[in-house]
């Protein structure tokens, strides 16, 4: 029994504000040392699935320079292996994918040649860890040509995800985009199984969108089953769900911990965290490779970032290589990579006035210029220098 | 691509160290957290540009064999050359141990006529420091000497404990002193050397017929002194050789200080197998000062001027001062540790101390290795709950029987179970 794996990564994310000028969603740095497709890949990794295609579109760059060849997951094999596909000029007309169907009817051809039994869709912009093993188990029990992954949520969230109705055979019956109201308590999860040869039949009728133009009429003739995945899983959709799922990572962080389904990542080799004399750091996850002289609490911080004396970073996530000098102060804000934040500067200051969001984000590469103050809820794009105050 | 083939002498037992290499050789001994000593030796190798690597290994080298692998971390996995490990084995004329440093490279004397280059680098397992040895082997073969010999200045206290070379105004070395009680000269081996390798192959050749011991402090570096062949490269920066466990325990903590320490900040990375563990997490009571924390660690207790290993656990109200822990250690909640080296895996129970007591009282098992004030914990030995061990004390379960026997342990005791293999 061979499967293959398509992980959907061409997404552009624009509700991820600057974090996403200059990567791709998937690429998002995530949990102190992960970047969010290595939620994907780990659990393929774990689950033996060694033929995996990555579809990427936007901002593509970080995303291949991070899965490279596939070495941190042992994906770098003889046979098989991970690829990263990318939209290509066919002679007359460049072929962007039009939409996540498009994307898979685009490389169609690596279904069709494939010898695999079953296909996986994945979404490369969600957290979780999963052994997909059992998501076959299940499908080759129900003998639904197409299983997909679901999990009850709050209803609160209803409005966010695509809600499902779940009959008691375990066959989905309904499906609803984004409901304002629903009573429906399942959430759709992006995670689809196809036998191989009836994903190719469906591909014939050249599906734009995954969801709408084939999964939506499938449900309509009752041949798609569910498969309820009961752990955490969380889609990162926007700058507030990405910052909200870091910050419960303080609370909770037990899916990282599995020993069953490790979690690999391509990543310097740093050294250990040195912690100077003056520290103080509490209720916090910090990367390899920092030196931290300040005060941090709350936060995540990365690989390599330099938190000098007196500065104090709280309720914060500092992504890797940044450098936060003396006395800065930085409240509640997402710092990206390579941000110098120089001496006596004031990072999400309460204006008093509602200021947009409330998260601060400052873009990759950005120099915050000495005892500048920038205001709640402000948004530095990449490579700004910002000097004076922004509020 | 830079003509030279090194070989890592990485066999010796290291008996200085105690319990830290009752499973395993000196070079794998876990330093600076995340490293082994033998990384630093191989990293300099692959920043150096050399791509052909054979470790000798002798002394318990299953651990070191488990690290290296196949050389991936330093991208010595390669199609050509990249990384050997020569271990003694039978031959068509019988087995054989490796009697001495030359001897270990005598009897795989097969590999270095196979050799295509013309310099072979001769290098030691157990050192830490950084450097570049295009400069060395620039310097080698300026000179036109046979052999080149890297030195380095020792503080005078040292003298004695060293091989000391006195060096002519040429750089060629005239004088060669093991141990010597006094000297003029304070430029000490640092047991590694560029050889041409046909000179070596006939050196090897027959200075074998001698020796049965062939080492190079003992037979060949005296043998090419008086006959004039061997200049000196003088090596400059840190420089570190780890004897003893006062030794390791001092650069241990020498690593903590910013400006004494061994640079891992601000120049490029020491090469070692990939930590996949998650990052850190502190909690809500901890405090960690002065101090080293690799990945996967979970601390909630006071930590400061010490070094944690990955996946190290220090649990609510737990005190870690001064001290050295290595991997997956846990340490109970209320413990309280000080001037102590945890070896790998080990635990300690609740509201037990270990290391407070008179750092004069010496170990009675190994009174010449644990006499400064260190008290060391073997691999995977179990602690029990609320006892209190002293200062010089040496607790070393077995993988069979971790558990020590409950009681206090007052300075310099010991708790040692019968020796397994591994």
């Amino acid at each position: 029994m061979k499967v293959i794996s398509f992980i959907l990564a061409g997404g552009s994310g624009k509700e991820l504000g600057v974090l996403t000028r200059h990567r791709a969603k998937t690429a998002i740095p995530f949990g102190g040392r992960y970047r969010v497709i290595d939620f994907c890949l780990s659990n393929c990794a774990n689950s033996g699935i060694k033929d995996i295609f990555v579809l990427a579109q936007y901002n593509p760059k970080s995303l291949i320079n991070h899965i490279g060849m596939g070495k941190p997951w042992d994906l770098d094999r003889k046979t098989g292996g991970v690829y990263i596909l990318q939209p290509s000029y066919n002679g007359e007309i460049a072929q962007w994918y039009k939409g996540t169907g498009d994307a898979l009817l685009q490389n169609s051809d690596l279904i069709n040649d494939s010898d695999a039994d079953y296909v996986l869709i994945l979404s490369g912009d969600q957290v979780y860890t999963m052994n997909y093993q059992n998501i076959i188990d299940h499908h080759i029990e129900s003998s639904k040509p197409v299983t997909i992954v679901f999990k009850e949520i709050a209803r609160s969230m209803n409005q966010y995800l695509g809600m499902l109705s779940v009959d008691n055979s375990g066959v989905i019956n309904d499906f609803v985009e984004k409901p304002c109201s629903s009573n429906y308590k399942h959430a759709f999860m992006g995670i689809y199984l196809f036998n191989r040869e009836y994903l190719i039949k469906l591909l014939y009728n050249k599906p734009r969108d995954l969801v709408f133009d084939l999964l939506m009429p499938e449900i309509e003739d009752g041949m798609v089953g569910g498969y309820e995945f009961k752990s955490f899983w969380q889609d990162i959709g926007s700058l507030s769900v990405y910052y909200r799922t870091s910050m419960n990572l303080l609370e909770d962080r037990c899916f990282l911990l599995d020993k069953d389904l490790p979690m690999f990542t391509r990543s310097k080799e740093l050294a250990p965290t040195r912690f100077l004399s003056d520290s103080s750091v509490t209720n916090s996850i910090l990367a390899s490779g920092c030196t931290i002289g300040g005060n941090v609490v709350n936060s995540i911080i990365f690989p390599g970032v330099d938190i000098s004396e007196g500065a104090s970073i709280e309720d914060s996530i500092i992504l890797p290589f940044s450098k936060i000098s003396k006395n800065a102060v930085i409240k509640k804000a997402v710092i990206d990579k390579m941000v110098k934040v120089e001496e006596g500067v004031i990072i999400g200051v309460d204006t008093g006035g509602s200021a947009g969001g409330y998260i601060t984000t400052v873009g990759k590469g950005s120099k915050i210029k000495k005892n500048s103050k920038i205001g709640k809820g402000s948004m530095i794009e990449p490579v700004s220098i910002v000097s004076g105050d922004l509020v | 691509m830079i003509d030279l083939v090194a070989f890592i002498l990485a066999g010796g037992k290291g008996q200085r160290l105690s319990a830290l290499t009752r499973y395993r050789a000196k070079p794998a001994v876990p330093f600076a957290g995340a490293y082994r000593i033998i990384d630093f030796t191989l990293t300099n190798c692959v920043k150096s540009g050399i791509s052909r690597v054979f470790v000798l290994t002798q002394y318990i080298s299953r651990s070191l064999v488990r690290h290296l692998g196949i050389g991936k971390p330093w991208d010595l996995d390669r199609r050509e050359g990249g990384l050997t490990l020569l271990h003694p084995r039978l031959g068509y004329k019988g087995a054989d141990w490796y009697k001495g440093t030359a001897d270990a490279i005598y009897q795989n004397i097969s590999v270095l006529e196979e050799l295509e280059r013309g310099n072979i680098l001769i290098l030691s397992g157990d050192h830490v420091y950084r450097e570049d040895y295009s400069k060395f082997l620039d310097f080698h073969l300026e000179s036109g000497a046979s052999a080149t010999m890297g030195v380095v200045c020792v503080p005078d206290e040292l003298i004695n404990q060293c091989g000391i070379a006195t060096v002519d105004s040429d750089g060629n070395i005239e004088k060669f002193e093991e141990k010597p009680e006094r000297s003029d000269s304070n430029l000490a081996s640092m047991g590694i050397y560029i050889f041409k390798r046909k000179f070596l192959i006939s050196i090897l050749k027959r200075l074998k017929k001698k020796y049965e011991d062939l080492d190079f402090g003992k037979h060949i570096i005296p043998h090419l002194t008086s006959n004039k062949q061997l200049a000196a490269y003088r090596f400059e920066g840190y420089w570190l050789d780890i004897g003893t466990i006062k030794s390791y325990f001092k650069a241990s903590q020498g690593l903590l200080d910013p400006r004494s320490g061994f640079d891992f900040y601000s120049n490029s990375n020491i090469l070692t197998v990939p930590d996949d563990n998650p990052p850190m997490a502190l909690g809500k009571g901890a405090s960690v000062r002065n101090s080293m924390i690799c990945g996967g660690c979970f601390i909630r207790g006071y930590v400061s001027s010490s070094i944690l290993s990955p996946e190290v656990e220090v649990d609510k109200g737990a005190v870690v001062e001064n001290s050295i822990i290595f991997h997956r250690c846990r340490i109970g909640a209320g413990a309280r540790i000080k001037n102590t080296i945890i070896d790998k895996g080990s635990e300690v129970g609740e509201e037990t101390s270990i290391g407070y007591g008179d750092k004069n009282v010496v170990n009675i098992l190994q009174p010449s290795y644990l006499d400064s004030g260190i008290t060391l914990i073997g691999r995977r030995t179990i602690i029990p709950a609320g006892i209190s061990v002293g200062t010089n004390c040496l607790l070393a379960g077995s993988p069979r029987e971790a558990m020590i026997d409950k009681r206090d342990y007052p300075d310099g005791d010991y708790f040692v179970s019968e020796r397994e293999e591994p």
